[in-house]
């Protein structure tokens, strides 16, 4: 029984929230709807630490769907990388969903919605296969249109209609991309790609590529791709935003890890990432020094993010892409932390609106501080864990001599800095003494918080684990070998 | 013991949020509590000290992020002595003092927690042995000053001033972190002991100039040097414990550390001193320029530190042993009687409600010891004999006097402008009392001397306590003398005696003859401050970091409002261009892998691709949005053509249905939304062509190369060998259920979200109460005769479309069809008898057959794993002698899903037309 | 055949894109089908284009690579899920259209 649990473990995070949606769809009572949305967190949480500790020896667990030996049929498979992503989009899912309920902002859609989102996104994560992560994808992205238009206005749903057309443009990209890979290679499992991608025509190859660039790359929000962002972003209540802005686009920065090394192995640093990777930063981050709300400040810096991640991909090195995942993990807790302060504010305040809020320093403490190691471990201040991303991402390019790109990084981290404080300074501090928000929705943000100073305190435990995913992806001998029984 | 050393930056750091709770418990004042902890650390610093005196050096390196080399690794030799114990020396007596400055009522336990935190990251920046712990307190320090000079933040002043002072404090501090990862690089290690080791390899590393300019910005920031020097004056709004231990006394001097730290590994080259001396040298001037014509009592203090930190600068820049020495001992100096000169200030601020220079005079009555105190600490900052500040000036005069004439010309012009200063500042005190120029300025005057009284003993004692320390400094400067020399031998890494007065030399007559000189008559213009300081306020550089902020923010929102413009289509064409653009550029690195050549054509299907083509084109031609739609249905139908045409029957059966039923969902659409369709303009920019030619240019260059397969072997061939064993013969429908059939998990849930988020968006649902909906939903049953017609047809037909559905859904696997198609069949039967029966059948839960298919078609794939099998391991069940497999139930569960999913949708859709 | 098909899937794209890039709210959905009609040609293209109806026993020769058109299914009918989402929220748009403002926040 032990066993099969265990070689059942990584379909659990997929199952179990989609069980939960279904039981959500059937019973509909408040209260029992909402213990079963923290019932189903909770569960798919602990199957995601369990997978973590699983892997962390650089175990890959795969499961041939259907009994079909790879690569026929289709591969679920958690490793390192997987198993980290699963863990932190289970926690953010859990702790968004504990905001929303605590400010009162559920009901039997947004349950369900939020399970479905959760099973999407895991299964991302988890599958092997190019085609079944389209799949994947989708199941994720109707939840997004579903939970993100559920309860709007119509401004609020013309903006939706734009993420969803831009989305829908993407998958279209993907499907293009998947059809030149599958006629080049013959192949659709993700390990068999690894083993035919140098055998099959360049040109193709490279075409499908460029594709999943464009469609990871738009889900991602990476330049020039991002433009949908601040508006969608700007339309979900606050938990809702966190598991939106912290996931989500994380969704296609993790696809740009797993497939782009595989479809498009470098020896070196790219310079079409590099680029991208400084310009994401650099757009996203002007972006944010030009808006005048927290919530859309909070929206550009999530591109100017991704930036980063991206950088550490583009260096191709084990430190750069451990660095990259790190800086991935890291990001998604404050980010979420960052939009729960948001939320927190928006919905004691009734305004996210810089020149409407101030003082709030003064009777909101607690959330302050959380805003304030959010905002530092953002822009990459000691002693938390942004520090320690950026320092790996800087050594990364030092070590490779992309010296732009580390330009481009520290004075984008100053400007971060710089639109960080305008929020401090204008809505924390100055006169006014506004309400106080209650325990409840500065809980999940703190707790955030807290996970943000630990990591900053003992990097090396995440580190150590985020070196391990890289490894699958610099060096895929182990990984391949695991999927396809050799 | 090393634990101990460990601890030392911890415990006050952790002591930090602790402070206000326990004075509250014990209903003291928290600077009393945070007098405790400094005086514990300072006694805690003497018992380690015991070896550093003697030469050793105590140390500690734990473990910390091994993966990148880093550790907790802290020293504690001279220089890191002289500066610790600096630290909490003025820290014990600026808590004291703050005790009475600080009121209860303000926000007194953060205001402590925050200064505590300042102090242990400080004493870390200077315990630290390695080059990343340096740089995590670096960085603390720099945070506790940002909240602390934002203290009163309701002034906006305060908030310019924290903002500024960090904004540029990190920037530096982030140069800093490059320089010092680059440096870490070309040593080898992060630990600092361990580079000094290695100085000639990284001098010699070509990355040197690079590595230095980064340090330095660093180092200059944070002790503003010029022309960073502009945050320390705006930082003044702080309360004055603040200004006089963080930007006076310590945190200032971190960057003036960092030189001396770093001297011997990246010192003693020319660029080093080409690069610091003269940068040290400007500040000290600019300082002291500014200060002299400051109006107002700390920036005074201010301008002067930073003409200080620049003196200090300079002697670290020119690195002989007797300007390191010299510079050691300024520190000590300096941090004595600027400390008490600063704590005065707030005295009198204090008493007189004031700081304006020029609304003050006289005070001397009302407060003598104050006055007492302040000419102590003065005549130091003046360098006058017999007093510390003088041994300092003589001993800075005497390093350079070997350089060039230029260096001891500006300290000795720097000493004439420390007297001027030092002067400006004593009116106060001496003068006359302040005439009001104009009557209304007689409103906010400051109370007349007669009735300003001593301050408590608190808010002079301290400053006492330095001014006599800075008097002692010059009287028996032996403990300066060994500690300086303790710190020195540290930089240099020889023993190095300082000896600071060496009899009555010429060129310390000629120095302070001058400089007295000059000071007297640089005083006697001070009447024309108010006019020179407008004059020489560029010198501050604030105006240009002004201006350099706004211009930032300012040229954020013109680029973003640039191209974010808010209408899809421009991001539209960003995306899809750049997707074109990539795909050209990949073309031209490695060709088209595609053969262009007609192969060939076939009659039937050239005729049907045709047809779409002309049915797409015709979709955008089309004026009448019907048009457009049913357009769009000839291109659906001619698709689904294309397919059964090209061996997809299974594909063009689904195309087919879902077509039609796409197309009713249009037409629906249309009526509800067609008013809204006014505006089709029609003339389109060219963009829109260009760009719309262009994706389709690369669409079709791409499905050529999509066609153009490939040599190697196809995953699928193994689907044809293990059919039997699936249990069928239609390889689409295996694949669909079995073989792939987890894609099919993903599919069924899309539609399920998809039927789920039609019913959500149904604001509909509040547009009228049941009992109205169901009275309309009566209404639109129609005549009697319709009705019996509808229903006679729907009695027949809607068994048998049930019962092709099953069958279909039966033979799935062995012909086209499957649970898809009979979900959508069953589906539209049940639409027909609601139209024909009423409303109450649709009314239904369907919402709960789709939940149920689901969890038939999750259970089905999961409960494998219950046995320890793959997820959607199936099985061949024998029933009744049929071969079954278990696929099947699957099957069924797309089918329930696919009929509950439409129904829930429709339910809502036809509650939405009800409600209109 | 192949060439024409190809050709199809342009026409499909450059028309489908036409209409997405215009205002009109049903024109621009009506521009996504034909969108997600060029991605599905696309991948039968993958496919070959040769060989008969892959149903074991239904003919003589070869089969035709049956991969393809079961992605071909799988991804038609997200369309359709998508698709029928977005004309209902094209309809609540339009619901709200007449001047109701909303909590805008």
């Amino acid at each position: 029984m032990t066993a099969s649990l265990i070689a059942a473990l990584p379909v659990l995070p997929i199952i179990v929230p989609m069980l939960a949606a279904i039981l959500l769809i059937v019973w509909q009572s408040r209260r029992a709807q909402r213990t079963l949305g923290i019932a189903g967190g909770i569960a798919t949480l602990a199957a995601s630490i369990a997978l973590v500790l699983l892997t962390r020896g650089g175990e890959v667990m795969p499961i041939q769907a259907g009994g079909w030996a790879a690569p026929y049929g289709i591969t679920l498979v958690a490793d390192m990388l997987g198993a980290l992503m699963v863990l932190i989009a289970s926690l953010i899912g859990l702790v968004g969903l504990a905001f929303t309920i605590a400010a009162g902002r559920d009901d039997r859609f947004v349950h369900a919605g939020w399970q479905f989102l959760l099973s999407g996104i895991n299964w991302a994560f988890l599958t092997g296969d190019l085609f079944n992560l389209y799949v994947a994808y989708e199941v994720m992205l109707i939840s997004s249109y579903f939970l993100l238009t559920h309860g709007t206005t119509q401004r609020q749903a013309r903006e939706a209609f734009g993420y969803v057309a831009i989305n829908l443009v993407a998958s279209m990209f993907f499907l293009f991309g998947v059809a030149l890979i599958y006629s080049a290679t013959g192949t659709l499992n993700m390990a068999h790609l690894v083993e035919r991608v140098p055998l099959a025509p360049a040109a193709t190859v490279r075409a499908g590529a460029m594709m999943l660039l464009v469609a990871f790359g738009t889900k991602a929000a990476i330049f020039p791709f991002y433009f949908w962002l601040p508006h969608a972003y700007a339309i979900p209540p606050g938990g809702l935003a966190a598991f939106f802005g912290g996931m989500l686009t994380k969704v296609g920065v993790y696809s740009l890890f797993r497939v782009f090394t595989i479809v498009f192995p470098s020896s070196g640093p790219d310079p079409l990432l590099l680029w991208s990777a400084s310009a994401t930063m650099l757009f996203g981050v002007l972006g944010a020094l030009a808006q005048d709300s927290i919530r859309r400040i909070l929206s550009f810096h999530i591109i100017s993010q991704v930036g980063y991640m991206i950088m550490g991909l583009a260096l191709a090195s084990q430190l750069g892409i451990a660095g990259g995942i790190f800086y991935v993990l890291h990001h998604i807790v404050v980010k979420s932390g960052l939009l729960l302060v948001g939320g927190a504010i928006e919905e004691t305040q009734r305004t996210d609106r810089l020149d409407r809020l101030g003082g709030l320093a003064r009777t909101n403490g607690t959330l302050a501080l959380v805003f304030v190691v959010c905002a530092l471990s953002l822009a990459g201040v000691p002693p938390f864990s942004g520090f320690f991303a950026k320092l790996l991402l800087i050594r990364a390019g030092l070590e490779a001599r992309e010296y732009g790109v580390v330009a481009v990084s520290v004075i984008v981290s100053i400007l971060t800095l710089m639109s960080m404080l305008k929020i401090y300074a204008t809505a924390f501090w100055g006169p006014g003494e506004p309400r106080r928000a209650p325990a409840r929705l500065v809980v999940p943000a703190a707790a955030l918080a807290l996970i943000t100073i630990a990591v900053g305190l003992r990097a090396q435990v995440l580190y150590s684990l985020t070196s391990t995913a890289a490894e699958h992806l610099t060096q895929p001998a182990r990984y391949v070998a695991a999927i396809l029984k050799k | 013991m090393p634990f101990l050393l460990g601890a030392l930056p911890l415990i006050a750091i952790l002591a930090a949020p602790l402070a206000g709770p326990i004075a509250n418990r014990l209903r003291a004042h928290p600077g009393w509590i945070s007098a405790a902890v400094t005086a514990g650390l300072l006694a805690a610093l003497a018992a380690l000290a015991a070896p550093t005196w003697s030469g050793q050096t105590p140390r500690l390196s734990l473990d910390w992020f091994p993966d990148v080399g880093l550790r907790y690794a802290l020293a504690l030799d001279g220089l890191a002595l002289l500066f610790a114990g600096l630290i909490l020396a003025v820290g014990v007596l600026v808590f004291v003092y703050s005790v009475a400055y600080m009121h209860a009522g303000q926000e007194l336990g953060r205001f402590y927690a925050h200064m505590l935190i300042f102090m242990g990251a400080m004493l870390g920046v200077v315990l630290a042995d390695d080059l990343v712990v340096l740089y995590v307190f670096w960085e603390l320090t720099s945070l506790a000053s940002f909240f602390l000079i934002g203290y009163r933040n309701e002034d906006p002043d305060a908030r310019a001033g924290a903002t500024t002072a960090l904004v540029v404090t990190v920037a530096g501090g982030v140069a800093l972190l490059v320089g010092l990862v680059m440096l870490a690089q070309a040593g080898g290690t992060w630990q600092i002991s361990a580079l000094l080791t290695r100085a000639a390899a990284i001098k010699a590393d070509p990355a040197y100039p690079v590595i230095l300019a980064l340090v330095l910005t660093g180092a200059f920031t944070k002790s503003a040097q010029v022309p960073f020097q502009f945050w320390l004056p705006s930082a003044m709004v702080a309360p004055t414990p603040v200004s006089t231990y963080l930007h006076a006394a310590t945190m200032v001097w971190a960057g003036v550390y960092l030189l001396a730290r770093l001297l011997p590994v990246l010192g003693g080259t020319a660029l080093w001193v080409a690069a610091v001396t003269p940068a040290g040298l400007a500040t000290l001037l600019v300082g002291g320029s500014l200060a002299l014509v400051a109006t107002d009592l700390k920036g005074l203090l201010a301008y002067s530190t930073v003409g200080a930190l620049g003196l200090a600068t300079a002697l670290l820049g020119w690195g002989t042993p007797a300007a390191v020495g010299a510079a050691m001992v300024f520190v000590l100096n300096h941090a004595a009687f600027k400390g008490a000169l600063f704590l005065v200030a707030g005295a009198v601020e204090h008493e007189t409600g004031t700081r304006v220079i020029d609304r003050l005079g006289g005070l001397r009555r009302g407060m003598p010891l104050t006055f007492g105190v302040a000419a102590l600490a003065a005549f130091s900052m003046a360098g006058l004999p017999p007093f510390g500040g003088f041994l300092s000036k003589e001993a800075a005069v005497e390093a350079f006097l070997h350089g060039p004439w230029a260096a001891t010309g500006a300290v000795i012009l720097s000493g004439a402008l420390s007297l001027a200063y030092g002067a400006r500042y004593m009116w106060i005190f001496l003068g006359g009392p302040p005439q009001p120029r104009r009557a209304k300025a007689r409103a906010d005057a400051p109370p007349p001397p007669e009735s300003v009284h001593e301050p408590p003993a608190l808010l002079y004692a301290p400053a006492g306590v330095l001014a006599v320390v800075a008097l002692a400094f010059g009287l028996a400067p032996g403990a300066v003398e060994r500690l300086a020399g303790l710190a020195a031998a540290a930089i240099t890494g020889a023993p190095q005696r300082v000896a600071l007065w060496h009899g009555p030399t010429l060129v310390a007559v000629v120095a302070l003859t001058t400089a007295v000189g000059g000071g007297w008559l640089l005083f006697r213009l001070h009447p024309l401050a108010a006019q020179l300081e407008t004059r020489l306020r560029w010198m501050s550089a604030g105006r240009l970091y002004d201006r350099a902020y706004a211009a930032t923010l300012g040229g954020a929102k013109v680029l973003t409002g640039l191209y974010l413009t808010g209408r899809l289509r421009d991001y539209l064409i960003y995306i899809t261009g750049t997707a074109v653009a990539l795909v050209a550029f990949g073309f031209a690195r490695t060709g088209i892998a595609a053969s262009l050549l007609p192969g060939e054509m076939e009659l039937g299907p050239t005729i049907t691709v045709l047809v779409a083509m002309t049915a797409a084109v015709a979709a955008v031609r089309m004026r009448l949005l019907l048009g457009a739609v049913l357009a769009l249905g000839a291109a659906g139908y001619s698709v689904s053509l294309i397919y059964l045409l090209l061996s997809a029957p299974d594909i063009a059966i689904t195309q087919a249905v879902i077509e039609t039923v796409s197309l009713v969902l249009f037409l629906v659409a249309i009526s509800a939304l067609g008013k809204s369709d006014l505006a089709h303009p029609p003339a389109r920019p060219a963009t829109d062509w260009l760009a719309a030619t262009a994706a389709g240019g690369a669409g079709a260059v791409m499905a050529a190369m999509v066609a153009a397969p490939s040599a190697l072997q196809r995953i699928s061939g193994e689907f044809f060998t293990h059919a039997a064993q699936a249990g069928g013969k239609n390889l689409v429908n295996l694949i669909i259920v079995d073989f792939r059939g987890w894609d099919t998990m993903g599919e069924i849930s899309v539609l399920a979200i998809a039927a789920l988020g039609i019913v959500s968006l149904a604001p509909w649902r509040r547009a009228g109460s049941g009992a109205e909906r169901r009275k309309r939903g009566e209404a639109r049953e129609g005549g009697p005769f319709t009705t019996l017609i509808l229903r006679t047809i729907a009695r027949a037909v809607s068994p048998v479309i049930v019962a092709y559905a099953l069958l279909l859904l039966a033979t799935g696997h062995y012909g086209p069809g499957g649970g898809f198609v009979a979900g959508l069949m069953i589906s539209a039967a049940v639409v027909l008898r609601s139209e024909a029966f009423g409303a109450a059948l649709l009314a239904r839960r369907w919402d709960i057959l789709m939940a149920a298919g689901l969890a038939l078609a999750a259970g089905s794939s999961a409960i494998p794993l219950v046995a320890g099998k793959p997820l959607l391991q199936h099985t061949l069940l024998v029933v009744a002698g049929h071969r079954l497999p278990s696929s099947l139930f699957f099957d069924l569960g797309v089918m329930l899903l696919v009929t509950g999913a439409v129904l829930a949708a429709m339910r809502s859709l036809v509650e939405a037309a009800g409600g209109e | 055949m192949a060439p024409l098909v190809a050709l199809l899937v342009g026409v499909l794209v450059a028309t489908g894109f036409f209409l997405l890039l215009g205002r009109s709210l049903l024109r621009q959905i009506i521009g996504l089908s034909l969108l997600s009609h060029a991605a599905h040609i696309t991948i039968l293209l993958s496919a070959g284009l040769r060989g008969g109806v892959p149903v074991i026993g239904a003919g003589r020769g070869p089969m035709t690579d049956p991969l393809p058109q079961a992605l071909i299914l799988t991804a038609i009918v997200i369309s359709f899920g998508v698709t029928a989402f977005l004309l209902a929220l094209g309809y609540r748009m339009h619901l709200f259209g007449g001047g109701e403002k909303g909590d805008d926040r």
